[in-house]
């Protein structure tokens, strides 16, 4: 489900800006990211998914960001979170598919707790 | 109604003042290519421009799109093009725009394959208020008027002028001009106006700025000679039951400079080839600009019939910087080592050398906005090119030699289809090596889908503030905006050096201000003198489409718009609490911007 951090270049600053930077709002964010820093990728690619999870596990290590789930197409999830990491990631691997790439990028968003 | 009139009258008298004032100054008028005359009285500007030119202009766009000769002008690739259409032409070199108050016209000359040499034609598309409408109007010199003309003897006009009634597209237009022509009555003067014509005679001196008028000495041959011309200002007004006058005068048109028949005037035919061809004349024209040694004068003197002396004289006649002169001295010293000068490399290296982008401040511009601002041509061929090209992250630089082999710049490109895609002046090599992340990845935006179009070109190249001022109003209209936006903004977002956002006070039009930081993928801007709603209903009009609520939240709901590649979400929360109103800009499922509202 996830990808070696070492596969990533600048994974470093990829990770410091998504949890910095206070317009890097959601999936898309992440992706755009990705593409930026590291390489760009098939949009429906396995490869891409597992970066994107890579990064949103560790951004959501950082004690500041809470994940989101407001702006989710997915109506259940709003009313009945996921509790733990596990969760999260069977919610996005999910829906990751399901919905075109506005869906894909509100599955989760960031919010920044300071 | 008293009070009407006596504006109507005043105005009318204004009209006829001018008018007798063109006819008067006949021999006082001169080319100016930029611009034919601009009334001050009346507040009224005449620009003659190219489609090239008004490709950028937004109510020019509106006007050809909605009288529906958009297609028409632009569905050819070249610069300089005309498009038939019904066996008639238009000439797209020269569009005369008129702008008065409440009213804008476009006049383009038209050629019929059928028309005598004695008739010329105008398409006229007037924008009064919000009425667009549109008329062929027609003209045929006397034969004696022509006689004169070719003469070089200038006569008041004589001939006959003919107007199509108005209409709203270009296809009623010439549906009708086709059906009169088969029953002979080609054109129907509308019964509602009255107008009168006047045919101005301009002279084109010697040279490019020469003193020397048509009759007295020059030296140089062709078009290049001094030289009349013509052009003709018509002017119709409203026709109301007591004859001449009415509500409001209408400035109809001017027909450029060209005799009927496509002729031209490039020389006056009663003109010799040149005066005094021994060559003495230039040289010591030459000689006392450049301040030459007498035996380089004497050398100039003896090349006889090298084109060399001309192309330096009329060079120098057209530029009377220090730095032509000090090109002109350095062309005689290569000229005199047996090299060949190419004098368009002064105003190519000239363009180079001050060539600044507005956003960075540095001489590096890309390719085709270059080229653009250089009115479509830069030729790099006639600079020597060195082999020792250098790699700047996926860029090659090659360097180019001017005159005395100096490096002027360097044509940037990468192992694609695009070829150059940047122009780099010597002296900003290292700050393109510093940024070069950067000037990737605006290249990248520039050339999102591919080589951009004309329009997207012209809008980008334009001066970039003006740009933003003329645009933004009317941003939502042209998806194609935001690549230009996202172009702008990936330089204000990596602080290159910024243009300053917060001073972005446009009349009334939008306000926004770049509040992307470091790091961002793309540009946020904030929206200060519209609300989310506002906003929204300013996409909503322009599409004619509805928000489509997607998505609920405990703040209201996500909506979108979506219009074939493009989407915008509006969504009325945002991980960033300042700025919980945000539109976001998708294009073919990438995020490209973000618009943020602090209502």
């Amino acid at each position: 489900m996830f990808e070696k951090i070492e596969n990533i270049k600048n994974y470093d600053k990829i990770l410091s800006i998504a949890i910095n930077n206070d317009y890097c709002e959601h999936i898309e964010d992440i992706i755009a990211l990705l593409e930026k820093y590291d390489k760009k990728r098939e949009r429906q690619s396995v490869e891409l998914k597992m970066c994107v999870f890579t990064v949103i596990r560790d951004v959501l290590k950082d004690p500041k960001i809470k994940p989101w789930y407001e702006c989710s197409f997915v109506e259940e999830i709003k009313i009945n979170p996921p509790k733990n990491e596990k969760g999260i990631f069977d919610y996005l691997n999910k829906y990751w598919y399901k919905f075109d790439e506005i869906g894909r990028a509100y599955l989760l968003f960031f919010k920044r707790m300071d | 109604m008293k009070k009407q009139n006596h504006k109507s009258t005043k105005l009318r008298t204004l009209l006829f003042l001018v008018l007798l004032t063109f006819i008067g100054c006949e021999q006082e008028t001169e080319l100016n290519e930029q611009s034919l005359e601009t009334n001050v009285q009346q507040k009224t500007s005449i620009e003659k421009l190219t489609l090239g030119k008004l490709s950028s202009n937004i109510n020019f766009n509106n006007a050809i799109k909605n009288f529906g000769l958009k297609n028409i002008l632009e569905n050819d690739n070249s610069t300089i093009f005309k498009k038939s259409s019904n066996e008639i032409s238009v000439d797209t070199e020269s569009i005369i725009e008129i702008k008065k108050k409440n009213y804008t016209s476009y006049t383009f000359r038209v050629t019929d394959k059928n028309s005598d040499k004695n008739t010329f034609k105008n398409l006229v598309i007037e924008q009064r208020n919000d009425t667009l409408q549109g008329f062929l109007i027609k003209y045929k010199y006397s034969q004696h008027y022509l006689e004169q003309l070719e003469k070089g003897i200038k006569i008041p006009f004589e001939g006959t002028m003919q107007r199509t009634p108005f209409f709203e597209n270009i296809e009623a237009l010439f549906n009708t001009v086709n059906q009169s022509k088969s029953s002979n009555t080609t054109f129907t003067k509308s019964s509602s106006y009255i107008c009168a014509t006047s045919t101005l005679v301009g002279e084109k001196r010697c040279g490019s700025s020469s003193k020397h008028r048509v009759g007295e000495y020059c030296k140089l041959t062709g078009s290049n000679r001094a030289y009349y011309y013509t052009y003709t200002v018509t002017n119709c007004w409203y026709e109301n039951n007591s004859g001449l006058g009415g509500e409001e005068e209408v400035i109809d048109h001017i027909a450029v400079d060209d005799i009927p028949g496509g002729g031209g005037t490039t020389t006056a035919p009663n003109t010799p080839p040149c005066d005094n061809c021994d060559g003495n004349y230039l040289a010591k024209e030459i000689s006392t600009r450049l301040g030459l040694f007498a035996e380089e004068e004497q050398w100039l003197e003896n090349l006889g019939e090298d084109s060399f002396v001309e192309d330096l004289y009329l060079f120098l006649d057209g530029d009377n910087s220090l730095e032509a002169t000090l090109f002109g001295k350095e062309a005689v010293d290569v000229k005199r080592e047996g090299e060949e000068v190419n004098f368009e490399e002064f105003s190519t290296t000239k363009f180079i050398n001050n060539l600044k982008n507005p956003i960075t401040d540095k001489s590096i511009e890309l390719y085709l906005l270059a080229k653009y601002k250089n009115s479509g041509v830069l030729n790099l061929s006639i600079y020597s090119i060195a082999q020792n090209e250098i790699e700047v992250g996926d860029y090659f630089l090659k360097p180019h030699y001017g005159i005395g082999d100096k490096l002027v710049f360097y044509s940037a490109y990468r192992n694609t289809q695009r070829g150059i895609e940047y122009i780099i002046k010597a002296d900003d090599l290292a700050s393109f090596q510093d940024k070069i992340s950067i000037y990737t990845a605006a290249a990248n935006l520039f050339y999102l889908n591919g080589t951009p179009s004309n329009g997207q070109i012209a809008m980008a190249a334009g001066d970039y503030l003006t740009g933003l001022k003329d645009m933004w109003a009317d941003a939502l209209t042209d998806p194609n905006y935001y690549v230009y936006l996202a172009h702008i903004f990936v330089g204000t977002a990596t602080n290159l050096n910024a243009v300053n956002s917060t001073s972005t006070t446009f009349n009334g039009k939008i306000k926004f201000k770049s509040v992307t930081d470091s790091g961002a993928t793309y540009p946020n801007i904030e929206i200060t003198n519209r609300t989310y709603s506002q906003y929204k209903s300013l996409i909503n009009q322009k599409y004619g489409l509805n928000w489509n609520t997607i998505s609920n939240t405990a703040n209201g709901p996500i909506q979108i718009i979506e219009i074939g590649s493009t989407k915008y979400v509006a969504r009325p929360l945002a991980s960033n609490q300042n700025y919980n109103l945000t539109i976001e800009y998708w294009r073919n499922g990438v995020k490209i911007g973000v618009f943020r509202f602090n209502n």
